[in-house]
């Protein structure tokens, strides 16, 4: 049981910042890797974004495809954001869809994860799954879960990420990278 | 509808209005690199013109609502005569023009 899980990097956001990276913390050593976040506000209500990092440089363009659903905890009502391989821009994305800002709700403290798998691998691709919870809807009062998978449809080997809303800043929230098996 | 180079010069207009950003690193907040920023252009340009090519989409998944919330629609409407449900598509589809 030793080292079932083990916590490679963190950051808290004491001053608001328009991204974090997280550095070079990934490697050979653990085949999957947890992320999370939480007690999460954002500038503005957008979503947040894990962009892979690959030889010290965090990607840009399209890489992948994207499943997203969320649920509103009132009514239980599923519906579907940024689908199919148009959302590309999306890889590990989205998984703290529409966070709202702080001048939203100013308790709009939410919780995101991510499970990040075959990133090590230099011939398979990277998938993804995450959710998130804590996004009030101030119209309806409902709380918003997001449930999304993605993959990365090349075979690049991350090395870390880079956190970022899709704009403005995060003004507060405590992140961590696990590593969870041992390869 | 825009091209892809003029959403990237709004998007430098618009990254000059937002100076200084800020890095996290390492437990500090450091101002971005001259590549960070550049990073940021290209990844903002990406996801505002992809949202201007197949944000409609999203959106309109959104605005039709639940297939439940829609077949209550299509009930009431074969009941009392009614075109409910069909001026609520029509109006998400004027809503969210395809580009």
């Amino acid at each position: 049981m030793s080292n079932a899980m083990v916590e490679v990097w963190s950051y808290e956001v004491t001053s608001s910042v328009a991204s974090i990276d997280t550095g070079t913390i990934l490697g050979a050593t653990y085949d999957t890797y947890y992320f999370v976040g939480t007690n999460i506000s954002l500038q503005n209500t957008v979503s947040v974004r894990l962009i892979p990092k690959v030889s010290g440089s965090a990607k840009s363009g399209t890489f992948g495809n994207c499943a997203n659903y969320y649920q509103l905890a009132g009514s239980g009502a599923w519906g579907t954001n940024s689908n199919g391989s148009y959302s590309t821009r999306d890889f590990i994305t989205h998984i703290g869809f529409n966070v709202l800002s702080e001048t939203s709700n100013s308790a709009s403290n939410a919780f995101i994860e991510a499970t990040i798998m075959n990133s090590q691998s230099g011939t398979h691709n990277t998938y993804s799954i995450g959710n998130s919870i804590g996004c009030v809807d101030t119209t309806t009062y409902y709380s918003r879960h997001h449930l999304v998978a993605t993959e990365d449809n090349t075979a690049d080997v991350y090395d870390g990420f880079v956190i970022q809303p899709d704009s403005g800043n995060i003004n507060k929230g405590k992140f961590k990278i696990y590593g969870l098996i041992n390869s | 509808m825009k091209t892809r180079e003029e959403i990237e010069l709004e998007v430098i207009e618009e990254l000059e209005t937002l100076k200084p950003l800020y890095m996290g690193v390492n437990g500090q907040a450091v101002e971005y690199t001259d590549a960070d920023y550049d990073w940021h252009v290209q990844t903002r340009t990406d996801m505002l013109f992809n949202e201007q090519q197949f944000g409609w989409i999203a959106k309109r998944q959104e605005e039709y609502g639940s297939v439940q919330e829609q077949l209550d629609m299509q009930y009431w409407d074969s009941v009392n005569g009614t075109t409910t449900w069909q001026d609520h598509i029509a109006q998400v589809k004027l809503n969210n023009p395809k580009p």
